[in-house]
């Protein structure tokens, strides 16, 4: 009952060395949240499209490895799919990016990724979005654009409803009529969204017949484990292609960008970083704090307080600086994010699990130092103080 | 007198200097992690370009990066080519073919090179030697500082023990014929070269007739400037507009970098990195000299009351804010050294230490110190000596 008010009065005597340290520990946790953050983002933006699927598994060219290779298989083996028993749909999704280039206005042509889906039944899971190209059907030569794109395309990005921008897109005319919600990655400075039948206008090359060899092949299931079914479809459809469920292809796609780039080992220094700036601050609060104290604390142990009290005491002051470091740490964080997203577009999300990872962190980070701090506490000898 | 009263604060409590020095070297370890890791985007950014032998480049307009570079006409070539001051235009292919792993048939996204045997566009003469190894348009050298993704036999590099080896680039087949060492930095995870007759029939569509650039050497006491001017002049059109883009050297250079720390994510993220390394190290150096001030708060206020002015008890902080910050960057920057060698390692990266960066953190660090100390010191001044005890 007593002991927490002594480790809040303590934190709270002075006001302004309260808030030098919670603004330091905020600091660690922001740099926290930013090097995990930007890891996360990387990857999350790699993959925005395969979860923006309605799927439970995919097929894809068996060598292609990864999204940005543009391996394909022909379209058969989807129809071949739909026979098995478990299928209930299949759809094909179309990609162009190597020789996808769009050009406004007489600017530079810059790469973007086409996506070309079934207008009539878009395997999409945000109902918006769906609504939008179903829009396009009978509106040759119009597409969407994903309002994350690089401002260079020199489209605008939040187009008015009923407005037309053109531009050309690989030799031939393309309007811009609308947006819709994807990321930048590694690979891909934007999207545009376009039915798959107008996209084969564009993508002749992709011979003989451009929808006849497909990207990425999505199967939705009736019911039934989608492991076994994928392991099912993958004996029926042979050796060209892979099938799996979508969740692993994500994976895997995620550890291709992470073995073929150091991001990962950079991120994770720098989120080390922030750990031991978060451990060194913290540290500093609570020795100045018990320096400052060591005359009343030597006093409380010559009452005959036992050691027990001054860790709970400790542990408390680490556990109240850790929480109220953490709460402006993600505020500031979170505005960070949104700049970030809006300069770069990519993917910059704060979930549940991620705050409560740098939470945690946050606390053993304050609970570390506490132990160092704690030692000191400890050598207050009752006699040498009076 | 004076300089002893600074040196005294800091020998005095030694634990409590310690831990303060362990916070300020934990910020410029900060500051330089994060300057090392976007000076290794830089230096891979323009990597190849270093190695490659041109004072004035012609590409095309649409020229996005090293492997995007879209085609220029051979026309655009020979015109520069017959420009004043030009000694050579070699033109220059490159673009981005599937490598098939020898050993487990993957493919992995490889930038091939075609380059003419007899004048090879890069500086280092070992790779020029290489160059008569390509006897045949099926026959290519690859990159020792490629990916192991790519299929060494040793599964670490490419060496002599895969000499001969035959694989598939772009569907076609080849055979390694020897090895070359570039590193192609962010573009690409690993390289080939192969000579021109055998770029053109792997990747016909884009080569024949038209070259990924144009690389151009002046003469001996040329301006490249001037040169640039001269080749853009006899490009343009009626209405004097380039049909091509003529860059110096050092032109091409900072293009490239402005691309790679401008405008791609990797480059902000790094850039944003930076920003808030100053910002939490500025955090740091404050929270350690304000303690510090702090905890000497009675000291100076009694020497206020006994009469010292202002000026000298500032001067006394700011000293030892001086010291402060001396000796915690020298373990701090050690560190980073050390840190840079593990990095590099861990990662495969260019980092390491430059002269410019250690004398610029080293003088952030002296400011953030000072205006620190000076900051801590308001303190003093709000307060009224009797109030102190």
């Amino acid at each position: 009952m007593t002991r927490i008010p002594l480790a809040w009065k303590n934190l709270t005597h002075d006001k302004r060395r309260l808030m030098v340290a919670v603004g330091g520990i905020a600091f660690a946790v922001l740099l926290m949240f930013q090097q995990r953050g930007f890891n996360h983002a990387l990857f999350d933006s790699t993959v925005a499209l395969l979860r923006a699927f309605d799927a439970d598994l995919v097929v894809f060219n068996r060598a292609r490895f990864a999204l940005s290779s543009e391996l394909r298989f022909d379209r058969g083996l989807l129809d071949i799919a739909r026979s098995d028993r478990g299928v209930a749909a299949t759809e094909p999704v179309y990609l162009e990016n190597a020789v996808a280039r769009l050009r406004r206005d007489g600017r530079q042509a810059r790469p973007i990724r086409v996506i070309g889906l079934d207008a009539s039944r878009p395997p999409l899971t945000d109902s918006e979005t769906v609504k939008k190209l179903q829009g396009l059907i009978g509106r040759p030569g119009t597409a969407l654009i994903d309002y994350r794109s690089k401002k260079n395309f020199g489209f605008n990005l939040w187009p008015e409803p009923g407005s037309v921008e053109s531009g050309e897109l690989a030799g031939q005319k393309i309007s811009v009529v609308g947006n819709f919600s994807m990321g930048r990655d590694f690979a891909h400075e934007g999207n545009l969204l376009m039915p798959a039948d107008d996209m084969a206008r564009y993508f002749r090359y992709r011979a003989p017949r451009p929808l006849e060899v497909v990207d990425i092949g999505l199967i939705r299931l009736k019911e039934g484990d989608p492991v076994e079914a994928s392991k099912r479809l993958q004996t029926l459809l042979g050796p060209t292609v892979s099938v799996m469920p979508r969740e692993q292809l994500i994976r895997r796609e995620i550890a291709f960008w992470a073995r073929s780039t150091p991001i990962g080992t950079i991120f994770a220094i720098g989120a080390i970083m922030g750990f031991v700036v978060g451990i060194v601050i913290c540290y500093q609060v609570l020795a100045t704090d018990i320096a400052d104290h060591m005359g009343e604390f030597a006093t409380l142990r010559a009452m005959g307080y036992r050691n027990g009290f001054f860790y709970r005491l400790v542990f408390s002051q680490s556990l109240i600086l850790s929480i109220t470091g953490f709460i402006p740490g993600l505020i500031a964080s979170w505005l960070l994010f949104q700049f970030t997203s809006l300069q770069t577009g990519l993917l910059m999300l704060i979930t549940w699990d991620r705050a409560g990872v740098i939470l945690l962190l946050t606390i053993l980070m304050c609970v570390i130092s506490g132990a160092f701090a704690l030692r000191k506490l400890l050598s207050a000898d009752p006699a040498s103080l009076f | 007198m004076r300089i002893n009263l600074a040196l005294c604060n800091i020998r005095h409590s030694l634990p409590r200097t310690l831990v303060s020095l362990a916070g300020i070297g934990i910020a410029i370890l900060l500051i330089f992690v994060q300057l090392g890791f976007r000076g290794a985007v830089e230096n891979t950014a323009v990597m190849i370009y270093e190695r490659m032998d041109f004072d004035v480049m012609v590409r095309s307009r649409d020229y996005l990066h090293f492997i995007d570079a879209s085609q220029v006409p051979q026309s655009a070539l020979d015109l520069a080519a017959s420009a004043q001051g030009v000694e050579a235009v070699t033109p220059f292919h490159v673009t981005l073919v599937n490598w098939r792993n020898p050993h487990n048939a993957d493919l992995r996204g490889m930038a091939l090179m075609g380059v003419d045997p007899a004048s090879g566009p890069f500086t280092s003469p070992e790779i020029a030697a290489g160059f008569n190894q390509l006897s045949s348009p099926r026959q290519v050298l690859v990159d020792t500082e490629s990916s192991h993704e790519f299929g060494p036999v040793d599964g670490r590099q490419f060496s002599e023990a895969d000499v001969g080896t035959q694989t598939e680039m772009a569907g076609q087949p080849v055979r390694i014929a020897g090895l070359f060492r570039l590193g192609t930095g962010l573009t690409a995870n690993g390289s080939a070269i192969i000579s021109t007759a055998g770029f053109i029939r792997m990747v016909p569509w884009d080569a024949i007739g038209r070259p990924s650039m144009g690389l151009v050497r002046v003469g001996k006491g040329q301006d490249p400037e001037a040169v640039a001017a001269r080749i853009r002049q006899l490009n343009s059109d009626a209405r004097g507009e380039p049909a091509v883009e003529v860059l110096t050297r050092q032109q091409v250079m900072n293009r490239e970098l402005g691309r790679w720390i401008g405008e791609t994510p990797i480059g902000f993220v790094f850039t944003l990195g930076v920003g808030i390394a100053f910002v939490v190290g500025a955090a740091i150096f404050y929270m350690v000299l304000s303690t510090d001030v702090g905890n000497r708060l009675r000291e100076y206020a009694t020497l206020r009351a006994m009469g010292y002015p202002a000026p000298w008890m500032a001067g006394v902080v700011l000293r030892q804010a001086f010291w402060l910050a001396l000796l915690a960057f020298v373990p701090a920057a050690l560190l980073s050294v050390v840190f840079y060698e593990i990095t590099s390692i861990l990662a495969s990266l260019p980092i390491f230490m430059t002269v410019p960066r250690l004398v610029f953190v080293f003088l952030l660090a002296q400011l953030m110190c000072a205006l620190s100390g000076a900051l801590a010191l308001r303190k003093l001044w709000q307060a009224e000596p009797a109030s102190l005890f």
